[in-house]
């Protein structure tokens, strides 16, 4: 099985993009959904890259999913962004999918159905 | 995963007002739990789970914090059973898995296009994607 990775920045400065929630990449198999966050914001879930199958052990840690908004060129287009990236998941042949790359010199999306990249979040490791 | 389907499902029927989680989403095949069937207002409905979109294999160690399933609803037609569901539903799941283009709408109720890939459907139920752990 090959295995997909998804690439997202939101950083527009090259020079800036030198830490979490600058721009990030999931293995396509890390996804664990999408759903809706605003009229013009798609987000996509990730399993946790740094805490990947791991455990909280101290009161009040937690894991959570990793995430990515999605800035839509229309509102409420979301089911359209989907079905895009769907289709743009099973028939692209390269390994690596840019989806979303906000720098300025070089602005580049999937599909003109997006128009931005938006928070991406990264939870932090949980510490032992 | 290279054969991955993934569903989609709406219940929200204006398309202006599909702007948060409980109105639609997209899970991964893969994410599937489980299906159990509940009835109300004589109205069969079959709930489909998936693992935590939010707090996926996650954990959370606060008093009585715990991880759960995301779920979404089907409402059947009268004359349809959970049963009849269960099997078009792996049949189609099957047959996507199969193709090229891997996009499984399940069901969408906007009112304007209303897509359900059986007709044993009747709508969408409440969708629900459980919050991340604080």
């Amino acid at each position: 099985m090959t295995e997909k990775y998804l690439y997202f920045r939101t950083q527009a400065t090259i020079a800036d993009d030198d830490g979490t929630g600058e721009s990030a990449c999931f293995p396509l198999s890390a996804l664990t959904g999408m759903v809706p966050t605003a009229d013009g914001t798609l987000t996509l879930f990730f399993a946790s890259m740094l805490n990947n199958n791991g455990d909280a052990l101290e009161t009040n840690d937690v894991i959570v999913s990793d995430s990515v908004q999605l800035t839509l060129t229309d509102d409420n287009t979301h089911k359209d962004v989907i079905e895009a990236l769907v289709e743009f998941f099973s028939s692209a042949r390269q390994n690596m999918l840019i989806i979303g790359d906000d720098l300025s010199t070089a602005t580049e999306y999937f599909s003109p159905l997006i128009s931005g990249v938006g928070t991406i979040s990264v939870a932090a490791v949980v510490a032992s | 995963m290279e054969n991955q389907v993934y569903l989609y499902f709406r219940t929200q029927g204006t398309i202006g007002n599909d702007d948060d989680p409980a109105q639609s989403c997209l899970f991964p095949a893969s994410s599937l739990a489980g299906i159990e069937s509940s009835v109300s207002s004589g109205v069969n409905i079959v709930t489909l789970f998936f693992k935590s979109m939010r707090n996926f294999d996650g954990t959370d160690q606060a008093a009585d914090a715990v991880t759960i399933s995301d779920s979404v609803q089907i409402e059947l037609k009268n004359s349809s059973t959970v049963k009849d569901f269960i099997v078009a539903f792996n049949n189609q799941l099957n047959s996507i898995a199969s193709k090229q283009k891997r996009f499984f709408m399940v069901a969408d109720d906007l009112s304007t296009d209303e897509q359900y890939f059986s007709t044993l459907i009747d709508g969408v139920g409440t969708i629900t994607i459980a919050a991340a752990h604080s």
